[in-house]
């Protein structure tokens, strides 16, 4: 019984995990680059819409993380009725094949957001490298959240059999 | 984790994203060039009307000089403004702002000892109001100040003549600079107060050397830093084993300073065309390029500092382009002095 | 043109001093023309030359400062230059030339006479172009006021001599010239007058010598004879 609960409850704290790692990391990401975004915007308000993309980029990871804590509920039938109960050694590998999203979605999602900061900066001082130099470079940080919702995701469906 | 290493300190996010905003519309190097060239006074408005300028120097005329140096004072009141509300460290705020105040302190004592009538001359740029410091410093109440312009006012208030009362003062106000520097921690504020320490001690130096006073008088009117002799990059020792060499010799002391080319070629100009223009704008080119280095910061109270720093020298730009287009001075002469833009 | 006086001998000496005083006045007048003359040209020479470099200088000085002003701070240029500890006192005499007084200035209590300028102001804030700016505009006041007070000397000279010229111009083709006419008018006048008072004498003294001899001979010889006589004595003279 108490094997049991520890496999659901080591699964859950995946899913948390994965939320609210990732979910961090973007809060902390767009705050730098809307703090910027807001400071160009006081003195320029008509760059907005060049402004937008390199705001929202960093939101990604928390996406990233919720979208990897839903499949962990999917997995265990959290929404069909009966929960699917797990082995303590089950509830591990969920709770590792979370970390990925979640640290990469941390990480990068401070960092993105520092380069999105870094991105609307040189827009402000020169718009038309706004989508060719700084979302750019802010997607490439993007790349490795991307990366780790893959590691998430393929551990998940396939790494683990319940 | 200290933010002050990494990337910056955070908090200064949103000051950032104004400053780089307020940066891009600065005249840029071009604009500056084709100001010079202007045949008059005419083509100058022209020029400024596409810029942060336009609105004064648009569509109204303004014509006499003095109503252009209202002008520019009303931006450099916008620019003080802009950065006593972007920066968030009091510390900071009072370390650069600091010389407002210095200035005034130097105006009250020299009025109340020459009894010359120079309260037109107070800033109203410093952390205290001009009349707030005339009031504090009439009523004898120099408890009114904070610790450093107390020793400042005291400093000043024993001597009599106003060279000396500067100089005083102004050594109070490296003092305080230094400590506050060392207090504030940030590698960005103490480099570039060593930096204003020694252009001015070079600017000090060649001005004793040409003028009267010797040596005795360099060796009082050198500034130091608080942080001991030896972190000075330019140690007084050099100025004043420099001060009796022949001028072609004196950059030979500075050897492998970054300042060997500011002492080589603006010593060589004051020599040949005893004129300081060449040296000093050197010297304004040696501070922008520093200040220049934070463009590559993401955040912190640096490029804040360094967008004051580069709209009074797009404000000294300007001023010297007018007076060079109203009192005809060759272009020549203004472009010799002319410093290079952020 | 004759001057309108009666023609009295009286009248003549007086005018006939006046002619040789105006001829000694105007000899003199002459004289001081000329070392008027003498004086002003080396003066001129001396006066465009020091304006021409008090110019050169003020220009340059003036070049320095603007550039210096713009270089610095407004309030620092204000503070630094308002507090001047260089005050300046200039003592005003005069030295006789002629009949003039001319303006001697000279430097009393001030530290302009020294060679260097020593600025009274700190270093921080200010500029070194200001220090180079003052310095020369020493120089130019130190030639400044030799300047003004030769151009002083120059004006009053200048004066003089217009005065001077005028006078000996006046003497030269007005009085002495009106005088001389004069004095001939009075002469002739005079002259005239005696003549036509002679006639009347003699005509007198035929009256009575005829009376007399009527009264001797009670004839009328005498009286017809009396107009041949008359002509005849009349005609030499």
């Amino acid at each position: 019984m108490t094997e049991m609960i520890g496999g659901n409850a080591l699964a859950y704290a995946g899913a948390a995990l994965a939320a609210f790692l990732a979910g961090s990391g973007s809060a902390i990401g767009i705050r730098y680059a809307a703090s910027t975004a807001s400071g160009v915007l006081t003195e320029d308000p008509e760059k907005f819409g060049l402004l937008f993309v390199l705001v929202v980029l960093p939101g990604t990871q928390g996406l990233y993380g919720f979208f990897s804590a839903f499949l962990v509920m999917l997995k265990l039938n959290l929404f069909g009725g009966e929960v699917l109960s797990l082995t303590t050694s089950q509830g591990w590998q969920v709770l590792f094949s979370c970390l990925p999203i979640g640290i990469a979605g941390l990480v990068s999602g401070i960092h993105q957001g520092k380069v999105c900061s870094a991105g609307i900066q040189m827009t402000a001082k020169r718009p038309e490298m706004a989508f060719k130099a700084a979302v750019v470079y802010a997607v490439m940080v993007e790349t490795y959240a991307l990366l780790g919702l893959v590691v998430t995701l393929f551990l998940l469906f396939f790494g683990i059999k319940l | 984790m200290n933010p002050s290493y990494d990337d910056g300190d955070t908090r200064y996010a949103y000051a950032v994203g104004r400053i780089r905003t307020l940066e891009a519309r600065l005249l840029d190097g071009q604009r500056v060039e084709r100001l010079v060239e202007a045949k008059d006074f005419e083509e100058t408005f022209s020029i400024l009307r596409e810029t942060d300028y336009g609105e004064e120097f648009g569509e109204e005329r303004v014509a006499s000089l003095q109503e252009i140096e209202q002008v520019l004072q009303i931006k450099r009141e916008g620019a003080y403004r802009t950065f006593t509300e972007l920066c968030l460290d009091e510390e900071v705020r009072e370390l650069i702002l600091s010389t407002q105040d210095y200035q005034n302190i130097k105006v009250l004592i020299k009025g109340s000892v020459t009894g010359e009538d120079s309260d037109f001359a107070l800033s109203q740029f410093g952390i205290l109001s001009g009349e707030k410091i005339k009031r504090i410093f009439k009523e004898g109440r120099s408890q009114g100040f904070s610790t450093h312009l107390r020793k400042a006012v005291e400093a000043g208030l024993s001597y009599d003549t106003p060279e000396w009362i500067d100089i005083a003062v102004d050594h109070e106000m490296f003092r305080f600079w230094s400590a506050r520097a060392k207090e504030v921690g940030n590698d960005f504020i103490l480099g570039f107060i060593q930096l204003i320490l020694d252009l001015e001690n070079i600017q000090t130096f060649f001005r004793i050397r040409r003028g009267e006073g010797g040596l005795s008088f360099l060796e009082k009117a050198l500034f130091f830093n608080g942080w001991g002799e030896d972190t000075m990059s330019l140690h007084r020792d050099r100025f004043l084993k420099a001060f009796e060499s022949p001028w072609e010799g004196i950059s030979s002391y500075f050897f492998a300073t970054p300042y060997e080319r500011v002492l080589r070629e603006g010593g060589e100009y004051l020599e040949r065309k005893g004129s300081f223009a060449s040296l000093e704008k050197l010297c304004d080119d040696c501070r922008m390029e520093y200040l220049r280095s934070t463009r590559l910061m993401t955040f912190g109270v640096e490029p804040v500092i360094a967008y004051l720093y580069a709209k009074e020298n797009e404000l000294k730009i300007l001023r010297l382009v007018f007076l060079g287009k109203l009192y005809g001075i060759t272009q020549e002469k203004i472009r010799e002095r002319l410093p290079e833009v952020f | 043109m004759k001057l309108d006086v009666n023609p009295t001998r009286m009248e003549l000496l007086r005018l006939r001093r006046r002619i040789g005083l105006a001829r000694r006045g105007h000899k003199l007048l002459k004289e001081k023309e000329e070392e008027l003359m003498r004086r002003l040209i080396p003066l001129t020479k001396v006066v465009r030359e020091l304006r021409r470099r008090v110019e050169g200088l003020l220009r340059e000085a003036f070049q320095k400062f603007l550039i210096a002003r713009g270089g610095m701070d407004p309030e620092v240029l204000e503070s630094a230059i308002v507090h001047s500890q260089n005050p300046l006192q200039v003592e005003a005499t005069t030295e006789p030339l002629l009949n003039l007084r001319l303006p001697i200035f000279r430097f009393t209590a001030s530290k302009i006479q020294d060679s260097r300028f020593k600025p009274s102001y700190g270093f921080w804030g200010t500029s070194g172009e200001l220090d180079t700016a003052l310095e020369e505009y020493t120089l130019a006041l130190q030639n400044l006021i030799p300047l003004a007070e030769k151009e002083k000397a120059l004006q009053l000279l200048a004066g003089e001599l217009e005065k001077t010229r005028r006078r000996v111009r006046a003497l030269e083709y007005r009085l002495i010239p009106d005088l001389e006419e004069t004095t001939r008018f009075i002469q002739m006048k005079l002259s005239e007058v005696e003549r036509s008072n002679l006639t009347r004498l003699m005509k007198v003294k035929d009256r009575i010598d005829l009376d007399h001899r009527q009264c001797r001979e009670g004839g009328d010889q005498d009286a017809l004879n009396q107009p041949a006589h008359h002509g005849s004595r009349d005609r030499p003279e």
